[in-house]
């Protein structure tokens, strides 16, 4: 008999790993294929709009679209300030006046005399790309992008929601904890935080008004986790981008994260990393090569979700909904079939934690790597 | 001797709303949610408490009334394969389909085992609008199994009443009508059936089928209706 369970790895902790850095819009490359840069090496430079502003000028001007055109202070791609007069109509000998302010800080891009709506456009911000990690530019395909080659450790989340994103990393509640709102605050704008064992509707709303771009959390409610986006791990699921990142380390509902993650994370406290929602992954590029892996592991990965047979004395993860995340050593593998809940078959594993020794069925388990 | 991880049902995110009709126990309607969600991250595992399986079940029937893509030939139905982990028998497995699928009038159900279509159950079910509260029979079965007896079947109203006989052998079924309910559209039928694996379902619920309400009244219907297929013969 042959009983089958899947693999699952939770951290990688070091291994080479191409690295993609990118600019919002094609820029000026500052970096060659083959050079070597540090984690702060500013590797290419690009303008990032920002986004368009637009108003209802002949509207407010109270006249015909084909007219507003007439009233118009400023010619196209000229700046403008916020507060400062765009267009005037007077009536009455001056007696009467309409005046269109800036509402932004930008530049006039034009006037669209069918619909009478004219646009601003944000001024557009400088983008500077840094390494974020110590290594070798594999290769610069476009003008917006830079492959590395660095080294990297890696956390897998069970599931998430998001694009990729990047941030400092910030530790604010232990594993078990609850993330509460009232810790994060303004320090935590652009950072990536981890939160403990449950984030919360309130925690998330707040995370995303102070301008947090990626959560790491052992467990979400279900109905919060739909509500922002959902994820792509599952093909019965679909997956939107919210404007934050999203990876939940061990599933629903309050689930305390994993020892091995939660250390990795805590050790990596305040380091630059990457998250992406979508792949359920946290990566954080590394200096240089981890000392404490053996070099036969450094290339180990576990791709997808393998399954191999179970076996006694092997590491394992529970994920049987009462003991989800719960990790232990197999002890024992039931030899004959047992029939639970009155009719469903299995064969039942005993498995030894540190909360004593736990029997669930075979497909309840993950074996860990 | 490898045996396979058998995948169980996967479900778009239903909300408690969706499930609470079809759940024989009152739950906590985050724990519902959480535990779908968590369904879909680990769709391998088998339920370990009874209400995990009371509401795959329940998910199972709304995922296939939501679907009703359910391979279909004429009168023939076949089951999902996913329903058959998470069943404790072949009878309780024609139960969430038909509570899902709701086919009207007399249709067959089949499973396809090894590239076979295996007879399962004839099901045959009153069409209509049934007001559950009253006690007025609403139709009359006779079932010939060819012995000398025949076997006569009053049916009430929102009454799910199973006739288990085993292998295929065949049946000839007289059914009758009362007030505005219909087999086939018609009042009077005659047909030979046959019982399959399971038997034969005799559905007197109406058709469309209305989920009960999300109360104890409700969870006491679904639980009588159900527990016809757990009784032991």
């Amino acid at each position: 008999m042959k009983l089958l369970a899947k693999v699952r790895k939770r951290v990688d902790e070091g291994r080479r790993q191409l690295v993609k850095r990118s600019l919002e819009a094609p820029g000026k490359i500052m970096v060659k294929r083959g050079e070597k840069v540090e984690a702060s090496d500013v590797i290419a430079e690009g303008a990032l709009t920002s986004g368009f502003r637009s108003l209802p000028l002949a509207e407010i001007l109270g006249v015909k679209a084909k007219d507003g055109i007439r009233f118009l202070l400023k010619k196209e791609g000229e700046r403008v300030y916020p507060g400062e007069i765009i267009a005037k109509r007077q009536r009455l000998f001056g007696l009467s006046k309409r005046t269109v302010t800036s509402p932004i800080e930008g530049t006039f891009q034009g006037y669209d005399s069918e619909s009478g709506i004219l646009r601003l456009e944000f001024l557009p911000q400088v983008q500077r790309l840094v390494a974020a990690c110590e290594g070798e530019v594999e290769d610069v395909p476009d003008r917006k992008t830079v492959v590395l080659s660095c080294f990297v450790s890696e956390i897998y989340g069970i599931s998430g929601s998001g694009r990729t994103r990047e941030g400092v990393l910030k530790v604010l509640a232990q594993k078990d904890d609850f993330l509460l709102p009232s810790v994060i605050d303004e320090t935590c704008s652009g950072a990536i935080i981890v939160g403990g064992a449950l984030v919360s509707r309130a925690a998330l709303s707040k995370a995303m008004a102070v301008g947090v771009l990626g959560i790491v959390a052992g467990g979400i409610h279900a109905r919060d986790f739909f509500e922002i986006g959902g994820a792509s791990i599952s093909p019965f699921w679909t997956s939107s981008d919210i404007g934050l990142t999203l990876v939940l380390t061990e599933g629903f509902g309050r689930q305390a994260m994993s020892d091995e993650i939660f250390s990795h994370l805590a050790e990596n406290n305040d380091k630059f990393v990457l998250i992406d929602g979508d792949k359920a992954v946290l990566t954080i590029p590394q200096a240089s090569i981890p000392k404490k892996i053996p070099l036969e592991k450094k290339n180990e990965r576990v791709t997808g979700l393998a399954e191999r047979e179970i076996g006694i004395g092997d590491r394992v993860r529970i994920i049987d909904y009462d003991y989800l995340g719960l990790e232990g050593t197999i002890k024992n593998i039931g030899q004959e079939a047992k029939t639970i809940l009155g009719g469903l078959g299995t064969y039942m594993v005993e498995i030894e934690t540190k909360k004593g020794k736990i029997v669930v069925p075979y497909q309840n388990i993950e074996i860990i790597v | 001797m490898e045996t396979k991880i058998l995948a169980l049902p996967r479900f778009p995110f239903f909300s408690y709303e969706e499930i609470a009709p079809w759940l024989t126990e009152a739950l906590n309607p985050q724990q519902v949610e959480d535990f779908l969600g968590y369904l879909g991250l680990y769709p391998q595992t088998l339920p370990t408490q009874s209400w995990q399986l009371v509401l795959i079940q329940a998910a199972l029937k709304v995922k296939i009334r939501k679907e009703k893509k359910t391979e279909q030939n004429n009168d023939k139905f076949f089951i999902p394969n996913e329903i058959l982990p998470v069943s404790r028998s072949l009878a309780e497995a024609v139960s969430i389909f038909l509570d899902g699928q709701e086919p009207a009038g007399i249709s067959e159900i089949y499973l396809k085992k090894d590239n076979q279509n295996v007879l399962l159950a004839t099901s045959v079910a009153f069409e209509g609008k049934i007001d559950f509260l009253k006690k007025e029979k609403i139709g009359e079965i006779e079932l010939d199994f060819g012995l000398k007896e025949r076997q006569k079947i009053d049916v009430l109203p929102d009454e799910v009443v199973f006739v288990p006989q085993a292998g295929t052998d065949k049946v000839r079924l007289k059914i009758k009508t009362f007030g505005k309910v219909r087999i086939a559209g018609k009042r009077k039928i005659s047909h030979e059936a046959q019982s399959g694996k399971v038997g034969i379902v005799i559905d007197g619920r109406g058709r469309p089928l209305v989920p009960p309400t999300p109360d104890e009244e409700g969870r006491k219907r679904l639980l009588l209706w159900q527990e016809v297929f757990l009784r032991e013969f």
